[in-house]
């Protein structure tokens, strides 16, 4: 009794409401920043050579694993996704800095879960929750009027835990939490597989693979580009974080007096915004560097170009490919089935 | 580097710099401290003009108003680069930008000096001059400087004590000489001795000191 006039005092139900609709989204940025931090984003799209088996393979086999395992993921029922997302991570023990990986990867993953989860436990539309589970469970109720943020609003009468029968509740879903993390099993697999051309290819065999397929060298070079100049990005700006660090920057306020405290963080908010410029800079000279070191090795001056290492199918590829082939067989038989399709997504 | 600088906390452990707990101090207290000096310029200059750049350090050391205008006039004049004031750090070339770096931690007047490759990208006269410079003040101000380089020559002429750092630990540590004469090791570290250290080797007189060369060459 206690307990429900403690959560539904208006004030504080408020109070609840909000940390529960700001603080997700946050809990998910500083949890990838604190348990990854921006060495980890670095390593995270940076290849290291390897031997093993995923090594030698074709980047094009690896492209229609990422195609396939995505595609099926969107069209059948989310185990197996998750089915598909613990083969895939299995794969990952082929990698050869596979604890340096993992630390990166389960970490993202980790956060696409709890992120995804609490996004649709307010967010997930009623119908669709009752579509799926034929039952919803209304975990805590916001104020009435938030309703029209788009939360998960019940239509008729519902008991809610230290409340009791409330008509059309808005608020937190117990169902909304499963159909988070169920089609966060459905991301999860598209992102592993696309992860693990990355971690296991050479830009340029991704660039060579990309050609060979038919995609104008330009774009796929703009894509390789795209995706090389992530860690660079991020090794710019932990540079110049640091070296406002060395300055004596502070990015965390210190003052406890308000008015200084406000001050501070006006400086700080000014002091990024400087390291914004900056990282700016450094990364249009990187950009400019790598324009000129394309022209120096006669990028496009010819319609086709030769590699000194050129790409090949192999006996593994062929296996590979006659697997996912199966597998995208199996994927839409198994769509076709009653209750094995896809639940509607809703982003 | 980063440890000493503050700019990363020891995972265990402390780092005392004049009996100051590197990890409690200050961002401002920092500054005055130690100084680190970036090794690509474009990595440290923020600010729209050469003026801006070192009012920035000096508003972080709390330093204003005459003491601060003092300073910035008494450190250009050093450096040479007064008439850079009222212009952009991006504009200017890469000595020039390196000086204004120097300028912008200098300007603090910390006790110790980090400088990562100092002398990268500036051809030889150049480095020589800011080499002598920077070794000036050094002597002028009483600091300590530590400087990161892969350059033996400026090992041999500039510094008092030498570290090589192999594999993540030290692997020796002596006077520059001492290191020269590890050639056993140098394969493994990756170094070649100075070619004058060479000569005074070779004319048999394999202990002379070769900063003495630079003071009679001076």
């Amino acid at each position: 009794m206690l307990l429900s006039q403690i959560l539904y005092n208006p004030a504080i139900n408020w109070v609840i409401t909000l940390v529960i609709l700001f603080y997700g989204p946050v809990l998910v940025v500083y949890l990838i920043f604190k348990l990854i931090g921006f060495q980890g984003y670095m390593s995270l799209f940076r290849f290291i050579e390897g031997k093993s088996i995923i090594y030698r393979m074709d980047p094009r086999t690896k492209i229609l694993l990422s195609i396939i395992v995505t595609t099926v993921a969107a069209i059948t029922i989310w185990w197996i996704s998750a089915i598909m997302f613990v083969a895939v991570m299995a794969l990952y023990a082929l990698l050869s800095n596979i604890k340096e990986k993992l630390r990166v990867a389960l970490p993202l993953i980790l956060a696409s879960f709890i992120g995804t989860a609490w996004t649709e436990s307010i967010f997930a539309p009623y119908s669709y929750l009752q579509v799926i589970f034929h039952h919803v469970t209304f975990l805590y109720v916001f104020p009435q009027s938030l309703a029209v943020l788009g939360i998960t609003q019940g239509s008729g009468t519902f008991y809610v835990p230290y409340l009791g029968y409330v008509s059309n509740p808005v608020g937190l879903t117990w169902e909304g939490i499963i159909y988070g993390l169920q089609i966060t099993f459905r991301a999860v697999a598209a992102i592993a597989s696309g992860l693990l051309l990355i971690f296991s290819t050479p830009p340029s065999d991704i660039l060579r693979s990309l050609e060979k397929s038919g995609l104008p060298i330009e774009l796929g070079f703009t894509l390789l580009l795209a995706v090389s100049s992530v860690p660079k990005v991020l090794e710019n700006s932990m540079v110049v974080l640091n070296s406002l660090r060395a300055r004596g920057v502070e990015f965390r306020p210190r003052s406890r007096n308000p008015i200084r405290l406000i001050a501070e963080s006006l400086f700080i908010i000014r002091v990024i915004v400087m390291a914004l410029v900056s990282i700016v800079i450094l990364t249009l000279r990187d950009a400019r560097q790598i324009a000129i070191a394309a022209d120096i090795r006669a990028f496009r001056a010819y319609r086709r170009r030769t590699y000194y290492r050129d790409i090949r199918l192999g006996r593994i590829d062929y296996i590979a490919i006659a697997l996912l082939i199966v597998l995208l067989i199996a994927g839409i038989y198994i769509s076709g089935l009653p209750g094995m399709g896809a639940v509607p997504y809703n982003p | 580097m980063y440890l000493l600088a503050g700019i990363y906390r020891p995972s265990n452990g402390s780092i005392q710099i004049f009996n100051h707990d590197s990890t409690k101090l200050s961002g401002k207290d920092r500054v005055k401290l130690i100084g680190y000096v970036f090794q690509d310029p474009d990595q440290m200059l923020f600010s729209s003009t050469v003026r801006g750049e070192l009012e920035f350090t000096l508003k972080l050391a709390s330093v204003h108003g005459r003491e601060a205008e003092d300073r910035i006039r008494r450190i250009v004049n050093y450096l040479g680069i007064s008439d850079l004031l009222s212009q952009s750090p991006h504009k200017l070339s890469v000595g020039q930008r390196r000086l204004v770096s120097v300028a912008a931690i200098l300007v603090a007047e910390p006790r110790i000096l980090i400088l990562d490759e100092p002398t990268r990208g500036l051809d030889n006269e150049m480095s020589t001059a800011l080499m002598d410079l920077i070794l000036t003040i050094k002597e002028e101000k009483g600091m300590t400087l530590i400087m990161v380089t892969h350059n033996m020559r400026q090992v041999g002429e500039y510094s008092d004590k030498a570290f090589v750092m192999y594999d993540g630990t030290v692997a020796f540590s002596g006077i520059p000489e001492e290191v020269f004469e590890e050639s056993h090791k140098h394969p493994e570290w990756g170094i070649s001795p100075p070619q004058v250290f060479e000569v005074t080797r070779s004319i048999g007189r394999p202990t002379a000191s070769i900063r003495r060369v630079r003071v009679n060459a001076a």
